[in-house]
C-alpha cells in the first residue's frame, strides 16, 4: 500500500507491525493458556475433590466416636502410671547403659566374625575346587595331599567361625532379654496406653491425608501433575474378562472408580452417588464376596464404556425411570448415547449380565429379575420359536395334539385357535389372528380358511383314544375342596379359586376353566387317573385319587363351563378362501398359470389337507405342541442367542420413531404388541408378521427384556466365567429335570421358589417341606425309591407329594443331583446295628421321655393322631449326621418349623440338663442311635 | 412451499443447469458482477437468506457436523475470492480500455521493497494467527470419540474429506479408474502444463480479464463449476447410501431413488435392435469406440479447421500444443456431457469393457 | 528500526516489539511444555503396588505364603513382629522357595539362603531380603505398600514402617 510517511524500501511502517505482532501474540499466549486449562480443567477432577471431602467427614466422625470409646479414666490412669515407671526405669540408667555398651561390642564382634566367616567360605571353596580338580586330574599325590589338608584345615577354621557366630548370637540375645528386662515396665505400661489410643491415633493420621494443603495443591498443579498427583485417574485391569475389539480381545479397563471412590468400601451407604456404596456389598464387589472387584471389574455387570472419564456422559450412562432421565437432563445435560452400540445397562437390567459368565444353571440365586424373566420365557415357550442355545433340553410348552380327537370337539378346536383368550382368560396360548395387522375382513377370512385346514389337518392325523375311566358323577363341592387341598394349585390356577391361584402365580399346567365345555368327562377322569395314558410325555403326575376323588373333582371341573363360548359358531370353510391361499404358497416359484393347473388337479380334501399343513408351518403351531408330520423341525423365529447384542441399527421400528431406538425399548414394545411394526405398512397376506400376541403386561415384557439382554456374544475366557464343579454339574443337571416337572411349584429348592407356599404363610409347616441340603438328609436309594413309589411321610399334611411319571434316568439325574448339590460323595451312610456304651441306653430312654418326643411322632407308638413323621421310618430315610444336625439346631434348617429346639439357639445348651451331664454333643448323638434302632428293630 | 422448491432443484439434474447458467451470467457480466455495488449487496442480501437456511433443522445438522465446518468455511472464502479476482479484474480493464495501463503497473506499485520484514514478518503474522485459529478451532471442536472402530461396518454415508467430495461425486457418473485416476490425474497433468500450453504474454502480474479471456473462462469454468459446485453437492446433498437429498430434507435411512443405468451398448442391440449381445466384444461395444474416436479425434481437428475460434488458436499455439490443449480441453467438457447423457437417458457408460477393466 | 537512539528508555524496553516477541516465545515455550507434558501418561498399567493383606490375627506364627503368587510377597510372624518379605533374591533376582522342613527360604538359581527373618547366610547373596511397608488401617486391616523397601544392611529394618508389633 503505498502511503508517503514510510520509509524507501518499506511497504509498512515498523512500528505498526510491532503493534501487530504483539497483538497476534497476545492472542496466541491466551489460546496457549486456553489448552492448558481445558485439558487441566476436566468434570472428574471435581468429584474426586468432593469425595476427599465426604471422607474427611466421614473420618471426623469416627474419630469422634473413637474419642468417645476411650476410657478418659483409666488412659489418665496409665499415663501416671507410665510416668512413674519411667522413673524406676531411669533408676536403672546406669545399668542400661553399660548393657547397650556392651551390646554394641558384642555386635561389633558379629560384624567382624561374618566378614571373616565370609572370606572363610570362599576360601573353602575355592581350596575344595583346587582339591577336587587334582584328584580327577589324577595329580602327583603330594599335590593333592597338600591341597586336602589346606581343605581340612579352612573347614575347621570355618566350623570354629560358625561356632563363635553363634556364641556371638547367643550372648547378644542374653543382652538384649537383659536391656529389655530392665526397660520392662515402661514397654509394657506403653503397650497398654497404644492398646486404647491405636485406633484414634490411625484414624488421625489417615484424616491428614485428606487435608488440601500447600503439599496437595503442588502435587496437582497443572503440569507438575505427572510426577506424582492426588487427584488423578484410577483403573482397574480385569484379566479374566475382555473387550471385543473386532478381532482382537482386550482386557477389561475399567476406570468407573475416579468418580466412584467409596463403591467398594462400606459405610457410605448414605452418601449420593457416585460417593455411594455398592449395594449388597456382601454379594458384590466386596473383597470377601463373590464378586470382588479387582477381579470382576465394573463394566462386566453394568455395560457402559467403562474407559471413558472425561464426564458423567462419557460413560454412556442410562436412566433407569423417566423421573431419573429428566433429572439427568437438567443436571448433567444428559443425551442419548448415540454412538454406543452397548450403552451401559440401566438399575434395574444389570442382573442381565449374570447370564454371560452363569452359563448350564436353571436360576440363579439372587438374581431375582433375570430368574423371572427366565421363567417367563419358559413359561410361554419363547425358546420354541426363537432358538436359545442352552435352552434345547426345554419341553414344548402347549399339550400334544396327537390324540387330541378323542378330548375335545372339533368346533371348540376352530373357536380356540381364532381366539384363545375368549375361552380361557389366563392361559398362555397367544392370539395368531384378529390382531393390527390381520383383522382386515379380506385378511380374516383368508385366516379363517387356514385355522378350518388346520382343524381338518390335526384332526387327519389324530390318533383315536379311548378313555380309561367313566365319569359317574361326583360332588362338586367336595371337589373343589380336593383340588385346593391335594396340592393342584402347585401348578394350575383354578377358576373359583382365584385367590390362592393369584397368590401361587403357578404356570408348570394351564389355569383350568370351563372344562365343562371343552373336554368329554370320561377323557377328563381318566387324565386325573392316569395323565400318561393319553399323553405319553406330560408332567402332569398322579395324585393317587381314589375313583370317588377323581369323580368329585371332575364334576366340580366339568361345572366350570363358558357358555358364551359354547354358542360360537366358526365359520365354514370357504373354498374360494382356500385356493386363493394355497395359490399364494404355490405361485412361490411357479408362475400363476402353472400353479392354478395344480390346485385344478386336487381334490377339495386334498387341498384342505395341504392348506393345514401348510399353515401349521407357517405359523409354528408345532414349535409347542406335538403334531404329526412336523418332527425335528426347528422354530420359525428368528435365533435370539445373541440378541442382546444385535446392532441397534438392525431393529426394525417400521413407523414407530417414539420408541427410543435402543435394543431394550425395541425388545420392550415387541413383546406386548408384536404386530406393530406392521402398521402403516402395506404388505399382501403372505408377509404379515406372524409373531401372535400374548398380551403381556409391562412389567412382564420388561423382565423378559432382561433375560435376553443377557444373551449376548461377549466371549469369555475360561478363566473368567463361573465354571461349575463337578458336582455342581449334577446338581444343576437335576434341577433341569426338577425344573421340568414343576417341582419348584410346590416345594423351595434351597431358598429358590417354592410358589404353591404362598397360600400357607399362615403356617408353613402345612405346605409341602422347604427341601434345604436335601441330599445331605436323606439316603439316595430310599429317594430312588420313593420317586418312584410315593408314600405319605408327614400324615398332618392334606396336600400330596404327586407320582411322577419319572423314566429311570430322570430319577437317576434328580437323586444325583440333590446329592452332589450337597456334596455328599457317598449313596448311604450306612446306619450298622447300633452300639451302646454300657449305661447309654437306659439313660437315652429317660431322656426320649423327658423330651416327650411321641407326642409328636405318635406313629407306631399310640393312637394319637400323628403331628410328626413317624420314627421308625427315619433309619432308611434319614443320614444319621443329618438327624444329629436337625436335632441340634432345627430352625437353622427350616425356620419356622414346628419341630423345637431342644439345645437352644446355638444347638449347645439342652433344656433338659439332667442327663448325660448337660452335654449337648452327647445327648444328640444318643437320641440319635436311638432313632436309628428303632427303625433297624 | 419455497423448501420444497429448493430441495426440488437441489438435484443435480436442475442445479447443474442452473449453475452452468449463472456461470455464464457472471462472465458475460463480469463488471457487473464485480462492482463494488454489487459485492455490497450481494452480502448485504445473503447474511439474511444463511440465516433462513440455518434456522432449518435439517441443514443445521449438516452443517455443524464437524467435518463439514471447514468447507462452509472455504466456501465463504471462494466466494470473496471470486468477486476480489473479477472486482480487481473489471477495474483493470476498464484503464486498459482507456490505455492507462493496469494499476499494478504504475509507478508506486512497482517499488521494491525489503522482503524482511515486509514479507517474512507478515508471514510470522500468518502464521501466529493461524496457528491461534486452528488450536480454538481444536478446543472448541474436539474430535469426536464414537465407540470403538468395527472394520466390517462402514458408516452411512461414508463421505471423503471435502477436497476430495468432488471426484467422490463424479464416481457417480464415471467408472472408479476414470474417475478417480484416470481424470484426476489429467487434471494435475493439466494444471502442471498450462506454463507451457499458455502463450499468451499479457495477463502477467496484474488483474485482467480481457486479456486472458478464455484461460480464465475455461479454468473457472472447470475451477467453479466442474469442482466446487460438485463439492458442494458432495457436501450438502448427498446423504445415506450416496442418494440425494435436499439441503432441508431429512435423511431418511429409507429413501429410494430409482436409478437403473443402461450401457450404451445394450441401448443399441438389446433395446434398439432387439438382437443379443454379440459376443465379441469390439464389434459390442463398437458404437461407443465409435463415437469415443470421433469425440477425441474428430472433433479437435474439426474444429481447427472449422472454427474461427479453433484456427486463431491453431495459430497461436502451435500444433503439438493445439492437441494437447484441446485433448484436456475435450476431456475436461466429457464430465458435464457424461452427467446430462445419464440424467437424459438413464445412461451408464459409452464403452463398457469391464473384461478389460476398461469402461468409459 | 523506527529510532536511531542508542538507550533504551523504559518505555521503550516495554515497547510492542519486546512485549510481542516475549509473549510469542512464551507462547512457543508453552505449547512445547505442553508437548512434554503429554509424554506422560495419565494412567499406566503397572502391576499393583499395594494391597490388603488382612488382619493381624489372620497370621499363624512362621511363614505365610497366601499372597505370594499375587504379589511376591512372604508375611512373617515371629518373636511379635509381623514383616513382609519381599520374594526377590538379592543375588540375581529369581525368587526363592520356602522350606519350611529346613526352616529356610532357598534360591534355586544358585543356592542362596535366608533365615526366616530374611537374613543370608548361604550362597551368594551379599545381602538379606527386603522387606516392604507395613501399616494398619483404621479397620485393622494390614496394608502393605511395595512401593518402600527397607534394607537391613542399610540399618532400615528398625524403622517402624517395616514391621508391625503383633
Amino acid at each position: 500500500m503505498s502511503e508517503s510517511n514510510k520509509e524507501p524500501g518499506m511497504a509498512y511502517s515498523m512500528p505498526k507491525l510491532h503493534k501487530i505482532m504483539a497483538i497476534l501474540s497476545f492472542i496466541f499466549l491466551v489460546t496457549t493458556l486456553w489448552v492448558f486449562l481445558d485439558d487441566y480443567m476436566r468434570p472428574w477432577k471435581a468429584y474426586q475433590v468432593e469425595a476427599l471431602k465426604i471422607k474427611r467427614r466421614h473420618l471426623d466422625e469416627q474419630i469422634k466416636a473413637a474419642a468417645k470409646e476411650i476410657d478418659s479414666t483409666k488412659l489418665a490412669e496409665l499415663n501416671a502410671k507410665l510416668k512413674k515407671v519411667e522413673e524406676i526405669v531411669q533408676s536403672r540408667k546406669s545399668d542400661i547403659e553399660s548393657a547397650e555398651k556392651d551390646l554394641k561390642v558384642i555386635v561389633t564382634k558379629f560384624k567382624d566374625q561374618t566378614i571373616t566367616n565370609g572370606i572363610l567360605n570362599g576360601q573353602v571353596g575355592a581350596i575344595n575346587f583346587k582339591y577336587e580338580t587334582s584328584l580327577s586330574h589324577k595329580d602327583p599325590k603330594a599335590v593333592t595331599d597338600k591341597a586336602f589338608n589346606k581343605l581340612q584345615e579352612l573347614k575347621a577354621r570355618f566350623v570354629k567361625g560358625k561356632d563363635s557366630l553363634k556364641a556371638l548370637q547367643a550372648e547378644e540375645k542374653v543382652i538384649v532379654t537383659k536391656i529389655t528386662e530392665y526397660k520392662k515396665e515402661v514397654t509394657r505400661t506403653e503397650k497398654e496406653i497404644k492398646e486404647i489410643t491405636n485406633k484414634l491415633n490411625l484414624l488421625e493420621l489417615a484424616k491428614k491425608t485428606t487435608t488440601i494443603d500447600p503439599v496437595f495443591a503442588l502435587r496437582n498443579l497443572p503440569f507438575i501433575d505427572f510426577l506424582d498427583p492426588t487427584i488423578k485417574i484410577h483403573q482397574i485391569v480385569v484379566n479374566n474378562v475382555t473387550d471385543d475389539r473386532y478381532f482382537r480381545h482386550v482386557p477389561k479397563v475399567d476406570r468407573c472408580i475416579t468418580c466412584h471412590t467409596f463403591i467398594d468400601q462400606p459405610g457410605y451407604e448414605k452418601e449420593v452417588n457416585p460417593h455411594k456404596t455398592h449395594p449388597r456389598i456382601d454379594q458384590m464387589v466386596g473383597l470377601e464376596s463373590p464378586h470382588p472387584m479387582k477381579q470382576v471389574g465394573c463394566t462386566s455387570c453394568h455395560g457402559g464404556e467403562g474407559h471413558r472419564v472425561h464426564d458423567f456422559r462419557s460413560a454412556a450412562h442410562m436412566p433407569d425411570t423417566d423421573k431419573q432421565k429428566a433429572e439427568w437432563i437438567t443436571k448433567y445435560n444428559w443425551h442419548e448415547p448415540h454412538k454406543i452400540q452397548q450403552p451401559m445397562l440401566t438399575k434395574s437390567q444389570s442382573e442381565a449380565s449374570c447370564v454371560k459368565c452363569h452359563s448350564g444353571v436353571e436360576l440363579i440365586p439372587g438374581a431375582t429379575v433375570l430368574n423371572e424373566g427366565r421363567m417367563a420365557i419358559e413359561k410361554y415357550g419363547c425358546n420354541g420359536c426363537h432358538k436359545i442355545d442352552g435352552w434345547e433340553h426345554k419341553r414344548k410348552t402347549g399339550p400334544s395334539l396327537l390324540k387330541i380327537a378323542g378330548k375335545v370337539d372339533k368346533e371348540w378346536f376352530k373357536s380356540w385357535v381364532w381366539e384363545p383368550k375368549a375361552f380361557n382368560k389366563h392361559t398362555k396360548m397367544p392370539a395368531f389372528f384378529m390382531q393390527s395387522n390381520n383383522s382386515k375382513p379380506e385378511f380374516a377370512k383368508l385366516n379363517m380358511a387356514e385355522v378350518n385346514a388346520i382343524a381338518e389337518y390335526v384332526w387327519d392325523k389324530s390318533k383315536p383314544y379311548e378313555a380309561n375311566e367313566k365319569y359317574t358323577g361326583g360332588n362338586a363341592e367336595k371337589g373343589k375342596e380336593l383340588i385346593s387341598q391335594v396340592g393342584c394349585m402347585g401348578c394350575h390356577g383354578v377358576d373359583g379359586l382365584e385367590d390362592n391361584s393369584k397368590k401361587v402365580k403357578a404356570y408348570a399346567g394351564p389355569w383350568l376353566s370351563g372344562l365343562g365345555s371343552k373336554v368329554k368327562p370320561d377323557w377328563l377322569v381318566s387324565w386325573l387317573k392316569k395323565p400318561w395314558h393319553y399323553q405319553e410325555d406330560t408332567i402332569m403326575p398322579s395324585m393317587r385319587l381314589s375313583n370317588q376323588e377323581a369323580n368329585d373333582i371332575a364334576a366340580y371341573l366339568l361345572g366350570l363351563r363358558n357358555v358364551q363360548f359354547e354358542d360360537l359358531k366358526f365359520a365354514k370353510l370357504n373354498l374360494a378362501d382356500q385356493d386363493r391361499v394355497l395359490l399364494d404358497y404355490y405361485t412361490a416359484f411357479d408362475t400363476v398359470a402353472s400353479a392354478k393347473e395344480k390346485l385344478a388337479k386336487m381334490d377339495s380334501r386334498e387341498k384342505t389337507l395341504e392348506l393345514g399343513k401348510r399353515s401349521i408351518g407357517k405359523y409354528g403351531c408345532y414349535s409347542c405342541h406335538n403334531v404329526e408330520g412336523f418332527d425335528g423341525l426347528a422354530g420359525i423365529g428368528p435365533e435370539l442367542t445373541k440378541v442382546g447384542s444385535k446392532p441397534a441399527g438392525q431393529f426394525g421400528f417400521g413407523i414407530h420413531h417414539d420408541i427410543p431406538h435402543r435394543r431394550d425399548a425395541w425388545i420392550t414394545a415387541h413383546l406386548q404388541r408384536p404386530a406393530m411394526w406392521d402398521d402403516g405398512i402395506d404388505k399382501v397376506f403372505k408377509d404379515l408378521n406372524k409373531m401372535p400376541n400374548f398380551y403381556m403386561s409391562e412389567t412382564e415384557a420388561k423382565k423378559i427384556t432382561v433375560a435376553l439382554l443377557g444373551q449376548v456374544s461377549d466371549v469369555i475366557p475360561l478363566s473368567g466365567v463361573k465354571r461349575l464343579t463337578a458336582s455342581e454339574t449334577m446338581y444343576h443337571d437335576g434341577m433341569k429335570v426338577v425344573n421340568k416337572y414343576g417341582c419348584t411349584g410346590c416345594h423351595q429348592v434351597d431358598g429358590l421358589r417354592g410358589d404353591v407356599l404362598n397360600m400357607y404363610m399362615d403356617d408353613i409347616n402345612q405346605g409341602p417341606p422347604r427341601l434345604v441340603g436335601q441330599g445331605h438328609r436323606v439316603q439316595t436309594d430310599w429317594f430312588y425309591n420313593f420317586l418312584g413309589n410315593v408314600q405319605p411321610i408327614r400324615p398332618w399334611l392334606q396336600i400330596r407329594m404327586p407320582s411322577f411319571n419319572l423314566s429311570t434316568e430322570e430319577k437317576n439325574r434328580i437323586v444325583g443331583g440333590f446329592q452332589h448339590g450337597s456334596k455328599q460323595p457317598t449313596f448311604t451312610e450306612p446306619a450298622e446295628s447300633v452300639k451302646w456304651i454300657p449305661g447309654e441306653r437306659e439313660e437315652t430312654i429317660k431322656l426320649w421321655n423327658a423330651l416327650n418326643c411321641v407326642s409328636c411322632h405318635s406313629g407306631g407308638f399310640t393312637n394319637d393322631v400323628a403331628l410328626a413323621p413317624n420314627l421308625h421310618l427315619a433309619s432308611k430315610r434319614l443320614r444319621p449326621t443329618w438327624i444329629k444336625k436337625w436335632l441340634t439346631n432345627p430352625q437353622a434348617i427350616l425356620p419356622g418349623t414346628s419341630m423345637p429346639s431342644f439345645w437352644g439357639d446355638d444347638g449347645k445348651t439342652p433344656i433338659e440338663t439332667g442327663y448325660f451331664g448337660g452335654d449337648a454333643d452327647k445327648q444328640v448323638e444318643a437320641l440319635t442311635k436311638y432313632v436309628i434302632e428303632l427303625g433297624q428293630k | 412451499m419455497l423448501k420444497e422448491l429448493i430441495n426440488k432443484i437441489a438435484d443435480p439434474l436442475y442445479s447443474f443447469p442452473i449453475t452452468t447458467f449463472l456461470f455464464y451470467l457472471m462472465m458475460r457480466y463480469y463488471r457487473i458482477f464485480g462492482s463494488k455495488k454489487f459485492g455490497k449487496w450481494a452480502l448485504i442480501l445473503s447474511v439474511p437468506v444463511i440465516i433462513w437456511f440455518l434456522a432449518d433443522p435439517n441443514f443445521i445438522l449438516i452443517i455443524l457436523f464437524p467435518d463439514n465446518v471447514p468447507i462452509a468455511i472455504l466456501l465463504v472464502m471462494v466466494a470473496f475470492f471470486t468477486w476480489f479476482s473479477l472486482h480487481k479484474a473489471a477495474e483493470n480493464d476498464v484503464r486498459i480500455e482507456q490505455g492507462l495501463g493496469p494499476i499494478e503497473a504504475t509507478p508506486e506499485n512497482r517499488e521494491k521493497v525489503w522482503s524482511w520484514p515486509n514479507l517474512v514478518y507478515t508471514e510470522l503474522f500468518a502464521i501466529i494467527a493461524c496457528t491461534a485459529f486452528l488450536v480454538v478451532w481444536a478446543i472448541i471442536f474436539k474430535a469426536p470419540l464414537e465407540e470403538p472402530a468395527n472394520p466390517t461396518w462402514a458408516p452411512n454415508p461414508a463421505k471423503a474429506p471435502w477436497y476430495f467430495l468432488g471426484l467422490q461425486e463424479m464416481l457417480v457418473y464415471f467408472d472408479p479408474w476414470m474417475a478417480g485416476v484416470v481424470l484426476p490425474g489429467l487434471v494435475v497433468a493439466g494444471l502442471i502444463a498450462i506454463p507451457y500450453i499458455d502463450t499468451n504474454p499479457k495477463g502477467n502480474g496484474y488483474y485482467c480479464f480481457q486479456d486472458r479471456k478464455w484461460a480464465i473462462i475455461s479454468f473457472l469454468y472447470g475451477w467453479l463449476v466442474l469442482w466446487v459446485y460438485l463439492i458442494i453437492v458432495g457436501v450438502f446433498f448427498r446423504g445415506p447410501n450416496w442418494t440425494f437429498y435436499g439441503p432441508f430434507e431429512y435423511w431418511s435411512l429409507y429413501k429410494i431413488v430409482p436409478e437403473y443405468n443402461i450401457n450404451l451398448s445394450e441401448y443399441l442391440w438389446i433395446k434398439g435392435l432387439g438382437v443379443a449381445m454379440p459376443k465379441n466384444l469390439i464389434l459390442r461395444e463398437s458404437l461407443g469406440i465409435i463415437l469415443t474416436i470421433l469425440y477425441v479425434g474428430v472433433i479437435p481437428v474439426w474444429a481447427q479447421k472449422a472454427t474461427k475460434m479453433g484456427r486463431q488458436f491453431y495459430k497461436d499455439l502451435g500444433s503439438i500444443r493445439y492437441y494437447i490443449f484441446m485433448f484436456l480441453f475435450v476431456t475436461m467438457m466429457s464430465l458435464p456431457i457424461k452427467m446430462v447423457l445419464r440424467w437424459l437417458f438413464s445412461l451408464k457408460y459409452i464403452v463398457a469393457l469391464p473384461e478389460w477393466e476398461l469402461n468409459l | 528500526m523506527s529510532d536511531t537512539k542508542q538507550s533504551l528508555n523504559r518505555r521503550e524496553f516495554f515497547s510492542y516489539l519486546t512485549v510481542g516477541w516475549v509473549m510469542f516465545s512464551a507462547a512457543c515455550a508453552g505449547l512445547a511444555a505442553m508437548a512434554f507434558r503429554f509424554s506422560y501418561p495419565n494412567v499406566n498399567f503397572d502391576p499393583e503396588m499395594e494391597f490388603l493383606a488382612g488382619a493381624p490375627t489372620d497370621y499363624a506364627s512362621g511363614v505365610d505364603e497366601r499372597y505370594k503368587n499375587a504379589f511376591g510377597v512372604w508375611m512373617v510372624k515371629s518373636e511379635g513382629k509381623l514383616v513382609a518379605l519381599s520374594n526377590i533374591c538379592t543375588h540375581l533376582g529369581c525368587i526363592p522357595t520356602w522350606l519350611p522342613a529346613e526352616l529356610k527360604f532357598k534360591c534355586p538359581c544358585h543356592g542362596s539362603g535366608y533365615y526366616m527373618s530374611g537374613i543370608n547366610f548361604e550362597g551368594p547373596a551379599p545381602r538379606p531380603l527386603e522387606r516392604y511397608k507395613v501399616s494398619l488401617q483404621p479397620d485393622g486391616k494390614i496394608k502393605v505398600d511395595k512401593t518402600k523397601v527397607f534394607r537391613q544392611e542399610k540399618g532400615e529394618w528398625d524403622n517402624p514402617d517395616a514391621y508391625l508389633n503383633v
